[in-house]
């Protein structure tokens, strides 16, 4: 009878904490690496500009890029509060929508086997070809944006809390059910908190690429944020404030990505 | 009182290409707080037996009692507690809280103090430790403390101290045969060791594979407390072999 004991998954917890502790790590590396690739790239782009006497209306100069970033400071500050509050409402509001979604689909094997793959091939239709109707819905303003954020962030978010809730051990959902325990019990007591390293993957996947999400929907729509900023500055051939528009959308994006993984180090501690 | 009584009851699994027969005619009363050891081959439906009980499986066929009421009805009045080979904690958890959970499931004033069911499993002190920070056998038995949580009328354990060594598992069964007299609840045990079996029981039930059946019924004689002495006597020893001689010569292939 010398069989191994068998551990319960306690490593779970945590190996999250040691898991999102190393992403930082690594994401500090990156940024380091990135700051000095970024240092390298300006000072050439600069240097080639200066060298060929590139015309302005071509290509900015670093300088040129950064005096926008500071003399437009307000602008571009109003664009990207817009573009962020887009950008956090959707995914709010898609970590909802994801979280009941996959919860019902747990809850019910048909519900499951007839509308997931309904919803992520509707997911796979291209959001110009929807624009349109997304715009007669929800108008030109803010809320396309958030409609579109969540309609491309809900399919990670979802399909990662589904195979979450299905994480939890055969034993510990069946000793729920000798306990008396009813659905709900089980779900809020077992399954939600054995799913939270999963949803917390799928926060990750969705955040990567919610601003982008954010200022397509812009683009579309004409909303006031970044990309509408954006794209007006490239047509009125203001390259400095186009390019110091890109850099802000950049920004935003690592710092949400960033703020995620801080989110779940202080979560999973 | 709590007497489990199945009357010929049998379970069919389908499986996408054929139908396997778990457990055939299957007729026996577990008097009310008697202690019941299975064993038998692996595969012969033991675990299938005890989740018919526990109402996680309907049977296929006949009809469980337990105290007179439908399973489902005992289930849902948290009158059973099961226990599994391994521990099934929460990790999140502490010791305390993994005690309690039957207790928040149940939503009623607590039949037990959790603290004092941990002090009986020999865990004071761990209250606040993480089911990561305990060994094996300190895992299942705060797995028994959380079964015995509701004073359970009856107690189903799967192998519970399968995964342990031999020096922890002697101490263990002393132990949850004291919790056994003292709460009455009627016990069923499923294990693979013969001088578990015998030195635990009132009745050791024999099973054979292929469909699962009862093949002999053996009553343990030996007198109550049971002490560790005990399985040095001769009439122990008589009684193992019996069983021994239950388990590998009814006709059936015991796998290695
Ligand atoms: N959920 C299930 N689906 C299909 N077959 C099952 C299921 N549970 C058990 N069985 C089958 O029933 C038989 C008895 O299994 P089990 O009760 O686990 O045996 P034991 O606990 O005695 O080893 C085995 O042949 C097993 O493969
Ligand atoms: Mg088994």
């Amino acid at each position: 009878m010398a069989r191994a004991v068998a551990e319960p998954d306690a490593r779970l917890l945590p190996g999250r904490y040691a898991e999102a502790q190393e992403r930082l790590a690594a994401l500090r590396r990156a940024i380091v690496f990135a700051v000095l690739l970024m240092g390298t790239l300006l000072l050439v782009w600069a240097g080639i500009i200066a060298a060929l006497d590139v015309p302005h209306y071509m290509a900015p100069s670093p300088q040129a890029v950064w005096g926008a970033l500071t003399g437009e400071w307000a602008v571009l500050s109003k664009a990207l509060g817009f573009t962020l509050r887009s950008t956090l409402a959707g995914m709010a509001l898609a970590l909802v929508l994801a979280l009941v979604l996959a919860a019902l689909f747990t809850f019910s094997d048909l519900l499951s086997r007839a509308f997931l793959p309904l919803i992520v091939i509707l997911r796979t239709a291209p959001i110009l070809a929807i624009a349109p109707l997304l715009i007669m819905i929800f108008g030109r303003g803010q809320a396309t944006s958030v409609a579109v954020v969540v309609m491309v962030s809900v399919v990670p978010l979802m399909v990662n809390a589904a195979r979450g809730f299905r994480s939890a051990p055969a034993n510990v959902v069946e000793l729920m059910h000798v306990c008396g325990a009813s659905w709900w019990q089980t779900f809020q007591k077992v399954r939600l908190p054995f799913a939270a390293p999963y949803v917390f993957t799928g926060i990750r996947m969705a955040a990567a690429g919610a601003v982008l999400s954010a200022m397509l929907a812009e683009w579309l729509s004409g909303a006031p944020g970044l990309g509408t900023l954006i794209l007006e500055a490239s047509s009125f051939r203001r390259l400095p404030l186009m390019w110091a528009g890109v850099v802000i959308s950049m920004a935003a994006s690592v710092s949400l990505y960033v703020v995620t993984v801080q989110l779940e180090r202080k979560m999973t501690r | 009182m709590t007497e489990i009584v199945l009357s010929d009851v049998s379970k069919r699994f389908r499986l996408p290409d054929r139908e396997v027969t778990a457990l055939d005619g299957i007729t026996e009363t577990f008097r009310s707080g008697s202690f019941t050891a299975l064993i038998g081959p692996s595969g012969c439906g033991k675990s299938t037996l005890l989740r018919l009980i526990a109402d996680v499986l309907p049977p296929s066929t006949g009809e469980i009692r337990i105290g007179n009421h439908d399973p489902a009805i005992a289930r849902r009045s948290h009158e059973i507690g099961f226990v599994f080979q391994d521990a099934s904690l929460l990790p999140w958890r502490t010791v305390l809280d993994n005690v309690s959970l039957p207790i928040e499931v149940a939503g009623k004033a607590p039949a037990r103090d959790p603290r004092a069911l941990i002090t009986m499993v020999g865990l004071a002190g761990f209250e606040q430790a993480r089911p990561s920070q305990l060994s094996g056998g300190m895992q299942q038995r705060v797995a028994i403390a959380r079964a015995l949580a509701l004073e359970p009328k009856v107690l189903l354990m799967d192998e519970p101290f399968g995964a342990l060594d031999e020096i922890t598992r002697q101490r263990m069964n002393l132990e949850l045969l004291d919790i056994w007299k003292a709460s009455g609840t009627t016990a069923v045990l499923v294990t693979h060791s013969i001088s578990e079996a015998v030195f635990m029981a009132d009745t050791v039930l024999v099973l054979s594979a292929n469909p699962g059946r009862i093949a002999h019924r053996i009553h343990i004689d030996l007198p109550r407390p049971r002490r560790l002495e005990m399985m040095r006597l001769p009439a122990f020893n008589a009684v193992e072999n019996d069983v021994r001689a239950a388990l590998f010569d009814d006709g059936t292939r015991v796998p290695a």
